[in-house]
């Protein structure tokens, strides 16, 4: 484990500004991996004592059978007169995917949501132990296709550091790179969706020209409109020519420079942004105790971006801003991913004007020997997707198999918030919240 | 011997027969009602005969003064409310016979006496005889209120205040009464005969009738009057019938009456009826689509309903005084007829929710205890008076709406622009309250009757079945209900003889008539050429479509007579999941109407909260003011009414404290300054 990024200390309680991110179990131990907003650090200690209980089953979904749903109901029961459990999906227009809710109302106010995830649950972390890295690649990057590119850096990075391999400069470039496409692409995506829903069908049609057009660009130059199989273990598979990049760039500056336009007006769209003002707010200091991350932490003005926080190369060599908005609403997190779509142009840009040269691959070297330390014998990644912050943790055994894997996507800590939020709303904003949560079922189902 | 001889004779016949179930309800509750439903079928033979002849009758009992007499009279004018309410008591008095098992015999005695009262109100030709019946019907009726199953300080709140509402309608209408009095000399007036009133007096007279007979209506800002003693003191369902179907129908023939009396309109009197009308209309389908009370919702509905006979009434007003005779004649028979549909229509309602609440033993709409059966005739009769309630053609209640919102689509004929605003002003209030009603009525139908048949299961609530009364009197109302639709002419007919006495000649050739193939009298027209319409061939049209569809089921191999054993039954598609089988996991009567809740908080006064108790989260979505029983929005009316009962409290102990303190020489010198000032009021109007 590299201590340069994960500090080791015992946490006893939770609050103030540390933040509950993951709970796994890696040789006989429970940890918790936290957050210290404040000190901008990553945290693992053993499973605090306090920890809340509605976090047991949510972060350790992963050992949940497929196809139950688990319910997510955090809050206590609700009672008063008319009130009852509308039920929403898994099968219903408006939820994109195999997903539902409980919606407990009296009738078109929101009074608390109880999600239902696990209905699209493959079980990918068993899945891949005793595979090969190479093998259990195809795997990961193909659970949650709208974040392959950093599931994959993600695993990949983790194993890289678990074997301590050398992996060429371009190669780590040429995955930031991936990664930020893959950001601007799915805000895109996400602006689209908020588009559709407040029924501005030229703004979604325009959102989601622009979507396609990254998707073609991710087509021509990484061989795949969705990032499969660019990455690969110790290295990448296109090798990007200077002219290559140059064409990205221009390319990408011309699709930021066209989505500005847009963007402006979107903000003269007064029917548009009477949708989103006010609408499901997430107070601060919910954001931080339910553990939000990505755009909707950053809309409620929680500073923390792992690429600033939690850096892996060549983020450390690049200026990275990171986009916050007090408003605590759905405008808000909207702002933020439009605002990010600006700021990954830039960071884009960065990297392919500053793409250093050499090769793209470098060969397997066998672990090194290491001390008997358990926890030496796990590596952890956490990269931030487009929704937030993912974590993995993975071990190896003896032959180079996966043997243990850990996956924390965004989406599955970002329900909490997202029902918090929806409190006493109305069903009309519902779609609203959704959306600018950026949720995926395939990415918190695994 | 002419049918006009048998007059006198049925109409001693009806009173005897009801004077008699009332003193037997003591001994035996089934022989009282059969014996209403007797004195019924006689009124409603005895109004038959009168309306379709064109007889009078007039019978003096007693002289009390050289000019006045008491007297019962006949016209074809109150004949057709006769009528009306005969046909309403008969289905109410058949039900009963069903219904009333566990209530006290004095229920059954109250109620033939309160419609032995209003044949009274109906067939007194002289104010003094009107009276005592309109007294006697509201206290028989407060009586009647008290046999209510709620929690007994909530019923007796409930009846005081009809009471006193009640005696206010009396002292508003005895001021009326009086300004006539003043005019013509006589108490004789409120028969065919008597003179019209041209009086300067008149504006006195119009607004007092108005108050007094707008407080038995329940028009706004009276309606109060209307839905609390029903809904808060959960009276017995037939005595709601009875008070929502046909004692609001003493307040539309009074009105009437008393307008068809005055010599000559002030042309503000007519703006005010109007914006009265259209107030009531549209804040009694606002509180209706949000009641949660089997029988709050229909009496809020009344509420509307009577609005738009008020509005009519306003309409034929305005028109007259423009000289608008062939728009005022209609507008009056639209009056009529809507006062007809409005009451079948709604004596249904209060008995089919009177019996599916019987059944589950609450009168919460939404309540989840499932319905074991309230049989055929329950749904049909069911389903056919919340569509005429919600104005679908061709049935009764669509009929008379079209005509009255055909009247106010022609306000434009009023003679100056003023009348015109408040026309098409008044008429945007009935057309959203016709709009809104259709929430309350699909609510009522839905969570009330249709919902809980559904997901029954097989077993009686408590042996309850519904005998061979109660489902006659499910299908004597369906009956009527579509039977006044489809056969419209023969009502306007009956509607145009009763308006005739007013208008000075019959409208019915004016206004029934063919067209465009439809043979003559079966299409309706609401000018000369405005509107029209033929509820007789929209019925035949439905049942022709309907044929046509059997006719091709049979064409495709499914035989047309068998469709009944071809249903297939599936469960419903529910998002993927299994079906509920929980009551709170199925949308509900609530929710259902909250949005309007939530969106008209600032006439609602709603207000929601949501209390975290530990770990219980408690949803508070109410008005500020206490449910009494289960009534959950707040009629601000009210809480004007609660102010004004606790001034009213306050100032009597004031008074009895400081200005009535015990000390006898301060009473004598009150006494004695009383006496002074009546003296020279007398000295100085004397001279």
């Amino acid at each position: 484990m590299d201590s340069r990024r994960v500090e080791r200390r015992n946490v006893e309680s939770l609050g103030d500004a540390i933040q509950l991110s993951s709970v796994f179990r890696a040789g006989g131990h429970t940890y918790a991996l936290l957050s210290d907003m404040g000190a901008h650090k990553t945290v693992l200690s053993e499973l605090p004592p306090t920890l809340g209980e509605e976090f047991g089953p949510l972060l350790k979904g992963g050992e949940a059978p497929a196809g139950t749903p688990l319910e997510l109901d955090v809050g206590g029961k609700v009672e008063g007169y008319g009130v009852f459990e509308f039920p929403y999906g898994p099968v219903s227009w408006g939820v994109p995917e195999a997903g539902g809710f409980k919606l407990v109302t009296y009738g078109e106010r929101v009074v608390k949501v109880i999600p239902q995830v696990n209905f699209k649950k493959r079980g990918v972390e068993r899945s891949v132990v005793g595979r090969t890295p190479q093998d259990a690649l195809l795997i990961i990057e193909r659970s949650a296709g709208n974040f392959s590119a950093s599931y994959s850096t993600c695993f990949l990075t983790a194993v890289e550091d678990y074997l301590g391999s050398e992996v060429p400069l371009k190669a780590r470039w040429t995955r930031a790179a991936a990664i930020e496409l893959e950001r601007i692409c799915n805000h895109l995506h996400v602006f689209g969706r908020l588009a559709e829903t407040a029924s501005q069908n030229i703004a979604a049609s325009q959102a989601n020209a622009l979507r396609e057009r990254v998707l073609r660009l991710n087509s021509k130059h990484f061989g795949h409109r969705y990032l499969f199989g660019f990455n690969t273990v110790g290295g990448v598979r296109p090798d990007l020519s200077r002219e290559e990049c140059k064409e990205l760039s221009t390319a990408v500056r011309l699709i930021a420079r066209e989505f500005s336009e847009l963007v402006a007006y979107f903000l003269s769209s007064r029917i548009f942004l009477d949708r989103l003002q006010g609408t499901a707010r997430l107070e601060r200091g919910d954001a931080l105790s339910l553990g939000a991350v990505g755009p909707a932490a950053r809309g409620s003005g929680l500073l923390w971006d792992d690429r600033l926080t939690c850096p892996i190369d060549p983020y450390e060599d690049i200026y990275v801003n990171v986009e916050t908005d007090a408003g605590e609403d759905t405008m808000a997190r909207t702002m933020v991913r439009v605002r990010e779509i600006e700021s990954s142009t830039i960071v884009l840009r960065e990297i392919l004007d500053r793409m250093p040269g050499g090769g793209v691959k470098s060969g397997n070297r066998p672990k090194q020997q290491r001390d008997g330390d358990v926890l030496d014998d796990l590596a952890l990644c956490r990269i931030e997707s487009p929704s937030g912050d993912l974590i993995q943790v993975v071990q190896l055994d003896m032959q180079g198999r996966v043997s243990n894997l850990h996956v924390r996507p965004a989406s599955l800590v970002n329900w909490l918030p997202f029902a918090r939020s929806l409190e006493s709303n109305v069903f009309t904003d519902f779609q609203f919240a959704f959306e600018s949560f950026g949720l995926s079922y395939a990415d918190s189902d695994r | 011997m002419t049918p006009g001889d048998l007059l006198p004779g049925l109409l001693f016949g009806t009173l005897a027969t009801l004077g008699v179930g009332s003193a037997l309800g003591l001994a035996s509750k089934k022989a009282a009602y059969l014996l209403g439903v007797i004195g019924s079928a006689l009124g409603a033979v005895l109004s038959l005969i009168t309306l379709v002849y064109g007889g009078t009758a007039s019978i003096d009992l007693w002289h009390f003064t050289p000019t006045s007499s008491a007297q019962l009279q006949l016209s074809q004018f109150n004949s057709y409310f006769l009528l009306i309410s005969s046909l309403v008591w008969l289905g109410t008095c058949l039900y009963s016979v069903g219904y009333d098992d566990d209530y006290p015999r004095s229920l059954s005695s109250l109620m033939l006496l309160t419609i032995l009262s209003m044949v009274f109100v109906l067939v007194s030709g002289d104010a003094i005889t009107f009276l005592m019946g309109w007294e006697s019907m509201t206290i028989s009726s407060f009586f009647m209120i008290l046999e209510g199953k709620g929690e007994r300080e909530g019923v007796r709140n409930a009846a005081y205040l009809f009471l006193a509402f009640g005696e206010g309608s009396s002292v508003f209408i005895m001021l009326a009464f009086s300004g006539l009095f003043s005019t013509v000399g006589t108490f004789d007036f409120l028969g065919p005969a008597a003179a019209r009133v041209v009086s300067p007096l008149g504006s006195w007279i119009f607004v007092t009738a108005l108050v007094g007979f707008g407080l038995k209506m329940g028009l706004a800002p009276f309606h109060m009057s209307e839905w609390l003693p029903i809904a808060h003191s959960s009276a017995p369902s037939n005595a709601s019938a009875l008070l929502s179907a046909t004692l609001t129908l003493m307040g539309v023939y009074g009105i009437m009456n008393i307008v068809s009396h005055l010599g000559q309109f002030e042309l503000w009197w007519g703006w005010l009826a109007l914006a009265v009308g259209g107030v009531s209309a549209l804040l009694g389908a606002l509180f209706s689509s949000v009641s949660e009370h089997s029988k709050g919702l229909p009496a809020y509905s009344t509420i509307e309903n009577n609005g738009m006979i008020v509005v009519a009434i306003g309409s034929y007003m305005v028109a007259s005084y423009y000289n608008l005779a062939l728009l005022a004649d209609f507008a009056l028979v639209a009056a009529l007829f809507h006062a007809f549909s409005h009451s079948i229509s709604k004596g249904s309602l209060f008995l089919v929710n009177g019996w599916v609440s019987k059944l589950k033993g609450s009168f919460d709409l939404g309540s989840p205890n499932p319905l074991p059966g309230g049989g055929r005739s329950l749904g049909i009769a069911g389903i056919f008076t919340v569509l005429s309630l919600a104005a679908v053609p061709p049935l009764a209640g669509f009929v008379s709406e079209w005509m009255i919102l055909e009247v106010l689509f022609q306000s434009f004929r009023f003679g100056d622009l003023t009348s015109q605003i408040v026309g098409t002003l008044v008429g945007a209030m009935v057309a959203l309250a016709a709009g809104i009603i259709v929430v309350s009525m699909t609510k009522v139908f839905g969570f009330g009757i249709l919902w809980p048949r559904k997901s029954g299961t097989a077993q009686g609530a408590g042996g309850i079945r519904d005998g061979l009364s109660v489902r006659g009197s499910f299908a004597y109302f369906f009956a009527l209900i579509a039977g006044v639709g489809v056969a419209a002419p023969g009502v306007f007919l009956l509607a145009s003889d009763a308006a005739s006495q007013t208008l000075g000649a019959n409208p019915f050739g004016t206004f029934v008539t063919g067209l465009l193939g439809v043979p003559s009298p079966f299409v309706i027209l609401s000018g000369s050429p405005f509107g029209g319409f033929s509820p007789t061939f929209t019925a035949v049209a439905f049942l022709l479509i309907l044929l046509v569809v059997l006719l091709s089921a049979g064409a495709i191999g499914i035989h047309p007579l068998r469709l009944g054993l071809r249903i297939r039954r599936t469960q419903g598609w529910s998002a993927g999941r299994a079906q509920p089988d929980d009551a709170t996991e199925l949308y509900n009567s609530f929710g259902y109407s909250t949005p309007i809740r939530i969106m008209l908080r600032f006439l609602f006064r709603t207000k929601e909260s949501v209390v975290k108790v530990g770990a219980v989260q408690r949803t508070v979505v109410r008005s500020p003011d206490e449910y009494v029983v289960d009534l959950e929005v707040l009629d601000v009316f009210k809480k004007f009414y609660d102010v004004l009962a606790k001034w009213t409290l306050w100032l009597s102990a004031y008074t009895s404290r400081k200005v009535m303190p015990g000390k006898l020489g301060l009473y004598l010198i009150y006494i004695m300054a009383a006496f002074i000032f009546v003296l020279i009021y007398i000295l100085l109007t004397a001279g």
